[in-house]
């Protein structure tokens, strides 16, 4: 149960990271430096979650399940953060590409 | 959608590709501190990317992109060791460049 949680808090460590790589893109000056020092701390503590999951759940099913969270949360960063507009035909397929990347880590 | 955001999103992939080897393969100081150096770049050149596309966009060709090359160097890694290709990969390749190709259009 305490590896799912950890593999969970993972994915959410990448979805923050996502947010930070975000505001660094268009922040300058000291935001941009410690959007970086955040960014890495991110995803520093998502891959020692994720491989600390690894010691139970299976690697292909846990980097799977991993990538799924991060790649659908960073939709949800772009309309939440920036206002992105999803229109049905773009939703079709980002979710056909993340669709993919899920089963191709599995088989 | 600009082109100049794909070629980032695309080499940010491929140095990605080098430190994922370089995580399993790395055995000493040097091997280490090349991969690190990988970490970085990738993060700097995707970092790029962001400004020319959307998020959602960007994470998510990246993820792609990344996966992409991976598959695609095991799988030749497999055939040069004699060993059958996997329809199944090549399947969901297809369908991830459907993807891929789909966005692109969407947005000219």
């Amino acid at each position: 149960m305490i590896y799912i949680a950890a593999l969970l808090l993972a994915g959410l460590c990448e979805v923050v990271g996502v947010i930070f790589l975000n505001n660094m893109a268009k922040a300058k000056g000291v935001k941009k430096a410690a959007s970086f020092i955040f960014l890495v701390a991110t995803f520093a503590s998502s891959l020692s979650l994720l491989s600390y999951s690894m010691n139970v759940i299976a690697m292909s099913v846990a980097y799977a399940i991993w990538t799924g969270i991060g790649a659908v949360g960073a939709v949800f960063v772009g309309v939440f953060f920036n206002h992105e507009k999803l229109s049905p035909k773009k939703c079709f397929y980002l979710f056909l590409i993340i669709f993919s990347v899920i089963m191709l880590k599995i088989i | 959608m600009s082109n100049k955001g794909f070629v980032f999103v695309i080499i940010g992939a491929i140095v990605e590709c080098g430190w994922a080897y370089g995580l399993k393969h790395a055995n000493s100081n040097l091997e280490y501190g090349i991969t690190a150096l990988l970490v970085c770049a990738s993060f700097f050149i995707f970092m790029q990317a962001f400004k020319y596309l959307p998020a959602s966009v960007a994470y998510t060709l990246f993820v792609g992109f990344g996966a992409f090359f991976i598959v695609l160097a095991e799988m030749a890694t497999d055939y040069y060791n004699g060993n059958e290709i996997n329809l199944l990969r090549v399947f969901f390749i297809a369908t991830l460049l459907a993807g891929v190709f789909g966005l692109k259009r969407l947005e000219k």
